[in-house]
């Protein structure tokens, strides 16, 4: 409180202070609603984008880490190929020779190898050793096997310690596109059914040189023998997970008989033969299924809902199914165009709460009479002419404002075709692709309230339902497909969807578009 | 009927009909204090609008610290500030010159003519205010009506202590003339010579 304050200030303060003599007119309040309506619409909004953004950026982080982890594990792989095998180890190292021309760019080639592996040596007549297979190829040099396939051969011309190993070979190949050096991937097991399990491969293809005094002594006969089935039976079509990438299918066959290490210096030969096939399909056909899991932002110009004041409308997020056939294209460098037909399915629930009225409040009484010829005179009544009622007219129009909430689940049925172009990329068993484009959709069904502006209501499907038929979409969209096997994978990421027209028709007031965040998980099968 | 604690709970979640209770149950109260610094109806009707969605909006931070309607007060008076900086983009304040002159202020009689001008309308002293320049009005309600010191008066308004006091001091003069002019149309000197 002031000290200074004088008496005049004093009357203002007890006359204005609390002063109500004047109210403000009722357009006020529809104006604060309206401008609430509008603020909370915007708020709602941001905060669902903000909300599914970060789901959408948590999404995208973890999928730009996976693919930074599992290309650092290929690298990791590849630098520490200088190792001999060990059991059940996979090899990897680059494929040097694999020049431009063998690896043809037909969808189809075939690289016959030269064969360096044929020999056979007789060592013993009672004493056999088999040998089936080894890949001893020109380009097996670069495969790290043919150390091993030279070492089999000098093992197999040596006597060794009598014993049977058994071990197994087998080769594959991935070759993700022309500009990444193909991976070899060289697996050696020991089969279960070995009577003598080698712990190690190499133990098996040591050396174990019997010297000349023990040739003399008489030992070489009898324990120098060694019986090695090299199974390499690597016949096997190895199909990569994806399709659509170069796959290489390895075909080799070597059945070898080594015999008698008494008849050292006989070297039959048997002619191998060693093939290597790639293939590379540019086309993929899928199927899919997925649920969406949208943040739609409704982008609107409020119109002026004739017989509705204080409109509001609370948008829940929504919730699409997505089922459909995909034809992808891909090219070498991993360009993708993708397209096909798919069913959507969108639902989203609305809170509409609004108040409405009829017409103006009117109440009539409308008495309309006339003079008409008395009919029964009587000295009570005498008069030649009385007045009769011609008409009553009575109505009352109820028009007293009404606070209504409608609870809508409005969901919309397309077929929607994608028209995608984008970048593809394959990690181990995840596929990862980012695209952007256009969806074309076509209305299949709906069932939704709306505004009739001829009627003035909220209406349902109608005569004059406005919902456009054909909708354009922008798509962007980024996607890990983890592939369980070479058909059936999971879908995982998020997608960014954009209607470039009103949902509504054109003559109808009101433009609504929807953004919609969206993370989407399904499943998806590769034929 | 809402209590005041439901009214508040309702508007910070956003309740349409919380916000509408609050509104009825204020808004002849506020839209007063705008009609105090507005220059007419229209623009108190706008500044009402904008102070409520300010007071809707800001609900939240309503601690319960003071009194409710002293808080929506507050918010509603800074509105009508801003939104006269607005649209005056600066006040009218005369400093040339004014900074050290302050009228002096008549007392002498004073609380007699009071209990005279006791009897006017509040409608009436309502129209006095509406007529006060921008700058002696503004002050005016501040120190005379919000009861704020010309310190905090001046750090509002951006302006020295002595220009509110000149302000507010010519404010005074103003409307004194006014409410004797208006006394002597109405009621002239007979009816003030019986008060003295």
């Amino acid at each position: 409180m002031n000290n200074d304050k004088l008496p005049i200030d004093d009357l203002f303060k007890r006359a204005l202070e609390n002063y109500t003599q004047e109210e403000p007119s009722n357009h006020v309040w529809s104006v604060i609603s309206k401008k609430l309506l509008l603020q909370n619409f915007a708020r709602l909004s941001i905060f669902k984008i903000n909300a599914w953004t970060a789901v959408s950026g948590v999404a995208a982080a973890a999928l730009v880490t996976a693919v930074i982890l599992f290309s650092g594990q290929d690298e990791k792989t590849v630098s520490e190929n200088k190792i001999a095998p060990q059991k059940n180890q996979t090899i990897s190292q680059p494929f040097d020779s694999a020049s431009e021309e063998e690896i043809s760019s037909e969808n189809t080639s075939t690289i016959n190898l030269k064969t360096e592996s044929s020999e056979i040596r007789e060592v013993s007549e009672n004493n056999t050793i088999v040998h089936k297979g080894s890949g001893l190829t020109k380009t097996a040099e670069h495969l790290s096997s043919k150390q091993i396939a030279e070492e089999q051969r000098m093992e197999t011309r040596l006597p060794v310690v009598e014993k049977v190993n058994t071990f197994e070979a087998t080769q594959e190949k991935t070759l993700a596109n022309e500009n990444v050096k193909p991976v070899v991937e060289q697996k050696i097991d020991t089969p279960e059914k070995s009577s003598n399990i080698v712990e190690k491969p190499q133990s098996a293809i040591q050396k174990t040189e019997v010297t000349q005094e023990q040739k003399e002594e008489g030992k070489g006969d009898k324990s120098l023998v060694e019986t090695i089935v090299i199974r390499p039976d690597v016949q096997k079509e190895h199909n990569t997970k994806i399709k659509n990438e170069l796959i290489q299918n390895n075909s080799l066959s070597i059945d070898s008989t080594i015999r008698s290490p008494k008849e050292e210096g006989i070297f039959p030969k048997k002619k191998t033969t060693a093939s290597v096939t790639y293939d590379y399909r540019h086309w993929a056909v899928d199927i899919f299924t997925s649920f969406n899991f949208n943040s739609k932002k409704s982008e609107w110009s409020v119109p002026v809902f004739q017989n509705y004041y204080n409109f509001q409308n609370k948008e829940s997020n929504a919730i699409s199914n997505d089922f459909g056939l995909e034809l992808t294209y891909k090219t070498r460098p991993g360009l993708v165009f993708k397209t096909g037909i798919n069913y959507s399915t969108y639902a989203d629930k609305n809170d509409m709460d609004f108040m409405y009225k009829g017409a103006d409040t009117l109440f009539y009484i409308y008495i309309d009479t006339f003079w008409a010829p008395n009919p029964n005179p009587t000295p009570q009544n005498p008069d030649l002419y009385i007045k009769v009622i011609d008409t009553l007219l009575l109505y009352a129009v109820d028009s007293f404002p009404r606070y209504k909430t409608l609870n809508a689940l409005n969901q919309y049925h397309y077929y929607e075709i994608p028209l995608l172009m984008g970048w593809s990329q394959k990690y181990k068993n995840i596929d990862i692709e980012i695209l952007g484009g256009v969806s074309i959709g076509f209305l299949a069904g709906s069932n939704l309230w709306y505004y009739d502006p001829k009627k003035g209501f909220l209406q349902t499907e109608g005569k004059s339902f406005p919902i456009r038929k054909t909708m354009l979409n922008l798509s962007l969209r980024m996607t890990a497909i983890y592939n369980f096997n070479n058909h059936t994978g999971f879908i995982f990421g998020p997608a960014y969807r954009r209607n470039l027209n009103s949902i509504f028709e054109d003559d109808y007031p009101l433009d609504q578009r929807f953004n919609s965040f969206s993370v989407q998980f399904g499943l998806r099968y590769r034929f | 009927m809402y209590s005041e604690e439901e009214l508040i709970s309702g508007c910070v979640k956003g309740k349409r009909s919380a916000q509408k209770a609050l509104y009825d149950l204020y808004a002849s109260r506020m839209f007063g204090i705008c009609l105090r610094y507005a220059r007419n109806r229209d623009d108190a009707e706008d500044m009402l609008q904008e102070g409520f969605i300010k007071i809707y909006s800001s609900m939240s931070s309503f601690r319960g610290q003071g009194s409710f309607e002293g808080w929506m007060k507050r918010i509603m008076v800074n509105n009508a500030l801003n939104m006269l900086r607005k649209n005056a983009k600066a006040f009218l304040f005369s400093e040339l010159n004014e900074s050290t002159y302050v009228v002096p202020d008549e007392t002498e009689n004073e609380n007699d003519l009071m209990k005279l001008y006791g009897e006017i309308p509040p409608q009436i002293l309502m129209k006095q205010i509406a007529a006060l320049p921008d700058g002696y009005k503004v002050v005016f309600n501040l120190y005379a009506i919000e009861d704020y010191s010309h310190k905090e008066i001046g750090e509002m308004l951006n302006i020295s202590e002595n220009t509110s006091k000149s302000q507010l001091s010519r404010a005074r003069k103003y409307l004194r003339k006014r409410l004797e002019e208006l006394i002597s149309v109405e009621n002239p000197k007979p009816l003030i010579n019986e008060q003295r």
